[in-house]
């Protein structure tokens, strides 16, 4: 990152940090709440689109992280922090198992397997022991995080603004981790993996060990984002992770751009903000979604955020010269 | 089966050359060796290790590295990042000390990054370093695409087809680097179709035909030899 980059990351940080003590819309906040979760999935997308594939898992093992902390926090009475902690571990857990078959294929079979896997999930979370998993009714009246109590400072999260804060902090977090994978050996290895995976193994490289990897770094990522949707929501069936809701994270990775890190970022904002706009058009909203996708896909496969990199890199070599 | 009772040995410091008609199975008998296809009988032993059925990944860290008939780059990457990619994953340091940019990391990745520049100086590239891949002309990827195999550092180069489609002065070129791998005590497997430069070039030469092998020796006794002037009558590329 150059100056200009670090300048312009805490400005939008400060502001963002900033923006819930001066807007008290409970609206505007769910929105805000709502974009950071699916960037921290986009986010979480893309690690996998770094090794060229495309997990239509994703959905399914956000849900995985927000049953296991739903039924963690109420039936187990465990501390939203614990059971966050928790379930984004063992969303990597089932990842780590459900990606050892998974990976062993690639491209459209690789698309096949991991949406079987993800309607498998949900259909399980559906039929299988209502009485823990409430069926399509999914789990009612899930806990917000406890407030945490400091002494001098009693921090609530049972408002909008706690909500807000909590998914902003986690979104930094895997901004962070994320930023670290890009910029080591790790994301340089992926990203070869993505474009040539036989020349990759040519040269040393144990893809299939990199894309487990990947699979399950992109899954937990999944997992934690799914414990704040569950918890934000207070309310979750297995109708919020199916199959539309990974080919909508898709949607804004592709309009955002998958080279660089903010592509997922400005995709989800970009198009969370839309979907509102468009709520009125019913279900026609995925009308319009279509339009932006092969618009996007036709004009700028690159997405927005690769195609203003470009062209701003465009400029500076010109004036070098 | 498309090779079949071929017995080879190339022995250590060599320039071994395969040839053979088109479909003779040469570049199957490359994918046999360095593990993009598993052997369904027979051996491939590596320094007194059987390693007949490793993949491809194992091969390359035993030390045995290649190149493809096809240009076979990282083509979105520049000539830098495909040559420095290909230097770090054989650094011997875990990448996860890279995830968390630990000094010693950095400094084995300056090491990398340097001697990315080392190798492509030497082999002519240095020009052409920021240069995306996609973007070179023919005979630079086919270099581009020796270079990443040489930054595996291998001790044994499978080279398939290095000259293809080269005109003379690249040609020169990677005579020039091949006989520099061989001065720093690399061993070559050389398959090609242009027989002038396999005979000028290599120390022994081993002829296949229909995924057998018809005839191996010195270049001056398969030259004359009666089954390979056989295989080789009715095929364009017959240019002695």
């Amino acid at each position: 990152m150059n100056k200009t980059q670090i300048a312009a990351a805490s400005v939008i940080t400060a502001i963002l940090f900033g923006l819930p003590f001066g807007v008290k819309s409970q609206y505007f906040m769910t929105v805000a709440i709502f974009i950071f979760i699916y960037s921290i999935l986009s986010l979480g997308l893309r690690a996998m689109m770094k090794v060229g594939e495309v997990s239509f898992a994703h959905a399914a093992f956000m849900g995985i992280g927000a049953y296991i902390s739903a039924l963690l926090t109420m039936k187990l009475q465990l501390s939203f922090w614990v059971a966050w902690g928790l379930a984004s571990l063992a969303t990597g857990v089932f990842a780590l198992f459900l990606g050892s078959l998974a990976v062993r294929t690639k491209g459209v079979h690789f698309f096949i397997v991991t949406l079987a896997m993800g309607e498998t999930i949900r259909l399980i979370a559906m039929n299988w022991n209502a009485r823990l998993l409430g069926g399509p009714n999914g789990i009612y009246g899930i806990p917000p995080p406890p407030p945490i109590d400091v002494g001098f400072l009693t921090m609530r999260f049972d408002s909008r603004m706690g909500m807000y804060m909590i998914a902003l902090v986690a979104l930094l977090i895997v901004v962070a981790i994320m930023w670290r994978v890009d910029k080591s050996r790790i994301g340089r290895i992926w990203d070869v993996i993505g474009q040539d995976e036989k020349l990759a193994a040519v040269i040393g490289i144990n893809v299939y060990r990199h894309k487990l990897a990947s699979f399950i770094l992109s899954s937990s990522v999944a997992g934690l984002g799914g414990v704040l949707f569950a918890h934000t929501m207070t309310y979750i069936s297995p109708y919020d992770f199916s199959f539309f809701v990974a080919v909508q994270l898709l949607m804004y990775v592709i309009f955002g751009g998958a080279e660089m890190l903010a592509g997922p970022m400005v995709g989800a904002a970009t198009l969370v903000v839309l979907a509102e706009f468009l709520r009125k058009a019913g279900h026609y909203e995925l009308i319009f979604y279509g339009l932006i996708l092969i618009i996007v896909l036709r004009f700028i496969p690159e997405g927005v955020v690769g195609y203003l990199s470009k062209k701003r890199f465009m400029f500076a070599r010109s004036e070098e010269r | 089966m498309a090779v079949s009772d071929v017995d080879l040995d190339v022995n250590e410091g060599e320039i071994l050359g395969l040839i053979g008609p088109n479909g003779s199975g040469k570049t199957t008998l490359l994918n046999l060796i360095n593990g993009l296809l598993r052997p369904s009988r027979g051996k491939v032993i590596f320094r007194g290790e059987d390693v007949s059925g490793f993949p491809a990944y194992l091969i390359t860290r035993k030390g045995i590295g290649r190149t493809f008939q096809q240009n076979v780059l990282f083509r979105k990457r520049t000539v830098w990042e495909n040559v420095l990619i290909a230097h770090e994953v054989n650094d011997k340091h875990d990448e996860w000390l890279s995830f968390l940019g630990l000094s010693r990391s950095r400094s084995q990745e300056k090491e990398a990054s340097e001697s990315t520049l080392r190798l492509l100086d030497e082999m002519g590239l240095i020009s052409w370093k920021d240069r995306l891949c996609s973007d070179l002309p023919h005979g630079i990827q086919r270099m581009v695409g020796l270079a990443i195999a040489r930054a595996v550092k291998p001790d044994v180069m499978l080279l398939d087809e290095p000259f293809g489609g080269m005109n003379l002065s690249e040609i020169a070129n990677m005579v020039r680097v091949i006989e520099q791998m061989k001065s720093r005590g690399v061993t070559l497997l050389l398959v090609e179709h242009r027989m002038k430069v396999v005979m000028a070039v290599c120390d022994r030469i081993v002829v296949l035909n229909f995924g057998r092998k018809i005839a191996e020796g010195l270049p001056g006794e398969v030259r004359n030899n009666e089954e390979v002037i056989k295989a080789y009558l009715g095929d364009r590329n017959f240019d002695f």
